[in-house]
């Protein structure tokens, strides 16, 4: 298996004419839900959480599994696959993140971390909006990743609409 | 049958003729008589008469007794089975006796009388159905569904509840037809005649109206008759008149009909002395008349003074049983008389045969002599018998006493050529024997001499055989031991194998050993890897100042991968080897049933081997024995030989006697041979 960050690495070493103060960049973390790729703003991410056992609570909103102790902290457990409709495969899912956006915190749980990256902003790609279906709705863009097409969340607007608890 | 016959023939030839002639004349002579005495009526009629006769003068006893009178007449009528209920007659005295003068008894009768004319469906034996008619036109028809009870002149008919009373009278000038009709008890109408009633019965017209009906009797009742009105009367109603002396009572309504008056009475006693008037009186009184085919006595019972009134009684009697008897009597006769004929024919017949047959035989026998036919067989013995049987049985044993002598001498004959054949078919036999004998000495010599020669080659050829035996039987033993030593080392080489296959298994449980150790790696490497991402977002989050440990985090990241991805391999690899072990452990396994299976042969070809040592062995013993007993066998041939030749001399002298015998034989054949043809021309059997 490739290493993602030597790809990265060469990549960045096929550009002699730019250096890094030039270019803007963002960091990513990549995770994986189901079969898809999708990206978080590294910014937004506080800690990569291993989950053993969530602990039910009756009442919770839809998407909330449950909550954890992290460092002595209780967090909630917030669905990410169910809340985009990514239902179709059920995994066993042992890994979370531990993510602080507008004032809210909660431990997103994804099927995989892949990796950290910085990618410049030219390399990102805007996608059409599809308001309808729920990951369209919060989709902010998208690169390519070892030639795989990865979906950068808009974790402001995914909060949002928990917020407003439609 | 055989007694009778006999005894018949014993009369003789005349005798027989004379006996079956007689027979036939006698059978002629009883079909005459027979025939003659059924064509006279004289027996069959007088019973009738003289039943009649005792009624008649019944009535005629006494004028005065009523009573009395018509008791008799009641209990004579219903006594006798034969007379024939005329309806209207009895239907009449029943209605008019009342029973008031009559005592119990009377009264019985009339009431049981009463009944059996009410019963009475018809008149008389015969079936009638009704027409009248005035001068032959239809006025009435009257069938039986109609319940018409009888055809009878003042007959009561009840159709549809009108009560009809009919009377029809023909006279010569003035035919009148009497009719009274009552309906609900009150008389509508009525007509009456004259001088005398006339009755007229017809044949029974079934359904077809415009058939004029056949009129074929008149009766008729008058108190006086001329010659000239029974002539007249005959002529016009063109069939057979029957007179009755007084009114005919014919119905109940007595009022209607002629009466005889004391008056006219007493005119006709003095017209009449006493003796003329009954020899009137009975001729008048029944006479034999048929109608409609079948006969009848009639007669009439005048009755003076019924109710006040003169009347008379008609009373028909049915002669079937006479006409019966006289038939049974004819056929009795006729068959009585084709017995006797037939028994007088068969008696000619007999007689014939009996005497033709013992001619006809001796007539044949004497032809057969002549050609010297001597083979009949027939009995002779017996006695009696006529002239002809005798004359038969003569010949008969004459015939025997020559066929007898002829008979031995044939025997004689045939026995002389039987032995004469016999001895020549035994000498030919023999020669024959002979013959074959001496050659088949001469063959058995020349093959046991052969046979002496192939003896000594058997025996060259068992020394031989005996030396390859032993040789044999000494390569045998060494194979044995070689297939021993193979079996020996088979056993070795499962052993081990069984060690291998052990050994193998042990390695597949340790590989499973390797797996969970390389599980727990990979579980170190994934938690290895979460820390370092966690490092790297710690760095990000410093800046600058943890770009240089993002690095080292990155660095740590990329380490945890590559131990992953080799876990990865190793397991993959681990599995292999377990496949491996499998498919190893299920091959040795093959190998080692390969092994028994082929230690199992090498037991069995040790077996196979020891059976064919001992069977060597008995083939070397064998061959020695045969060689020994061909050895004797030649010295016994070559002795066999020298007999042999001695034999074959001796041989051919015996065939030389024995053709001279042969031709004395032929010699006696021949000579019997000429005698029997001489025989031979007469027939014995």
């Amino acid at each position: 298996m490739k290493n993602p960050v030597d790809d990265l690495r060469q990549s960045l070493a096929g550009r002699p004419s730019q250096s890094l103060e030039e270019t803007k960049e963002s960091e990513f973390i990549i995770i994986r839900l189901g079969e898809s790729l999708f990206a978080l703003p590294l910014a937004d991410v506080l800690q990569v959480v291993a989950v053993e056992k969530v602990y039910p609570v009756p009442g919770s909103p839809v998407h909330f599994l449950g909550v954890i102790n992290v460092r002595s902290s209780i967090e909630t457990v917030f669905n990410i696959k169910s809340f985009l409709g990514l239902q179709a495969q059920k995994e066993n899912q042992t890994k979370g993140l531990l993510i602080a956006v507008t004032g809210l915190q909660t431990v997103m749980m994804v099927d995989d971390v892949l990796d950290i990256l910085k990618v410049r902003d030219s390399d990102i790609h805007t996608t059409p909006r599809a308001p309808k279906s729920p990951v369209g709705r919060h989709l902010k863009g998208e690169f390519s990743w070892s030639s795989q097409s990865v979906m950068i969340i808009n974790l402001s607007s995914v909060f949002a609409e928990l917020a407003d608890g439609k | 049958m055989g007694t009778f016959s006999r005894r018949y023939q014993s009369l003789g030839i005349r005798g027989r003729i004379l006996f079956s002639g007689i027979s036939v004349i006698a059978a002629v002579l009883l079909a005459t008589v027979s025939v003659m005495v059924v064509r006279s009526n004289t027996w069959f009629s007088k019973a009738a008469h003289n039943r009649l006769s005792t009624a008649t003068e019944l009535a005629l006893l006494d004028l005065d007794t009523k009573a009395e009178t018509k008791r008799k007449i009641i209990e004579l009528v219903a006594s006798d089975d034969d007379v024939v209920f005329n309806a209207s007659v009895l239907h009449g005295a029943y209605a008019d006796l009342d029973g008031s003068d009559l005592d119990e008894s009377s009264q019985e009768l009339c009431r049981d009388l009463g009944k059996k004319i009410k019963n009475a469906s018809h008149v008389g034996d015969f079936d009638l159905i009704g027409i009248f008619g005035h001068k032959n036109q239809l006025l009435a028809f009257f069938d039986r569904r109609q319940q018409m009870t009888g055809f009878s002149t003042g007959s009561r008919y009840v159709t549809d509840g009108k009560s009809l009373y009919l009377s029809f009278s023909e006279l010569p000038e003035n035919i009148q037809l009497t009719l009274k009709i009552v309906e609900n008890g009150q008389s509508s109408g009525y007509s009456r005649y004259g001088m005398g009633l006339a009755q007229t019965i017809v044949i029974p017209v079934r359904d077809v109206f415009d058939d004029r009906p056949e009129k074929i009797a008149t009766i008729v009742g008058t108190t006086f008759v001329t010659d000239d009105y029974a002539n007249q009367l005959s002529k016009a109603s063109n069939t057979h008149v029957n007179f009755y002396h007084g009114s005919v009572l014919l119905a109940g309504e007595f009022r209607y009909i002629e009466r005889l008056s004391d008056k006219t009475l007493d005119s006709l006693k003095n017209q009449w002395d006493k003796q003329d008037l009954d020899n009137r009186l009975s001729r008048l009184l029944w006479q034999e008349t048929t109608i409609n085919n079948e006969s009848f006595t009639q007669a009439l019972y005048p009755l003076y003074e019924i109710n006040g009134e003169v009347g008379s009684l008609l009373v028909m009697h049915s002669n079937r049983s006479d006409q019966r008897n006289k038939r049974n009597t004819l056929w009795l006769m006729v068959l009585t008389a084709l017995l006797v004929g037939g028994l007088g024919s068969i008696l000619m017949v007999v007689s014939a045969n009996q005497i033709v047959r013992p001619l006809k035989a001796s007539l044949e026998l004497s032809r057969l002599m002549a050609i010297g036919d001597l083979s009949s067989n027939e009995n002779f013995d017996g006695i009696g018998g006529d002239e002809a049987e005798i004359l038969r049985r003569t010949m008969l044993s004459s015939v025997k006493q020559l066929r007898d002598t002829l008979k031995g001498v044939t025997s004689a004959t045939t026995d002389v050529d039987h032995m004469a054949t016999a001895l020549f078919g035994a000498v030919t036999e023999e020669m024959g024997i002979a013959t074959e004998q001496a050659s088949s000495v001469t063959e058995i010599t020349a093959t046991i001499e052969e046979l002496s020669a192939t003896s000594k080659q058997i025996a060259e050829n068992s020394n031989q055989v005996l030396e390859i035996a032993s040789t044999n039987l000494a390569e045998t033993e060494s194979g044995s031991e070689i297939v021993q030593n193979l079996m020996a080392k088979m056993d070795e080489i499962n052993a081990n194998n069984e060690e291998s296959i052990n050994k193998i298994v042990d390695l597949g449980k340790n590989s499973q050993e390797i797996t969970k150790v390389i599980d727990l790696i990979s579980g170190i490497a994934d938690q290895t890897k979460l820390i370092a991402f966690n490092a790297s977002i710690e760095a990000s989050g410093a800046g600058d100042a943890g770009r240089r440990f993002g690095v080292v985090a990155m660095e740590i990241r990329r380490l945890a991968n590559n131990v992953m991805e080799s876990t990865s391999e190793i397991k993959e690899r681990v599995h292999e080897i377990q496949t491996a072990v499998s498919q190893l452990v299920m091959a040795s396994e093959k190998g080692s049933n390969g092994i028994r299976g082929g230690r199992d042969l090498a037991v069995a070809t040790v077996n196979t081997l020891t059976g064919l040592v001992e069977d060597a062995r008995s083939t070397s013993d064998a061959a020695r024995q045969i060689s020994m007993s061909t050895q004797q066998q030649k010295i016994a041939n070559d002795q066999v030989v020298v007999s042999l030749r001695e034999i074959a001399q001796g041989a051919n002298n015996t065939a030389d006697s024995i053709n001279r015998t042969k031709q004395i034989a032929n010699d006696l054949k021949e000579l019997s041979r000429k005698l029997k043809d001489q025989v031979d021309r007469f027939k014995l059997e």
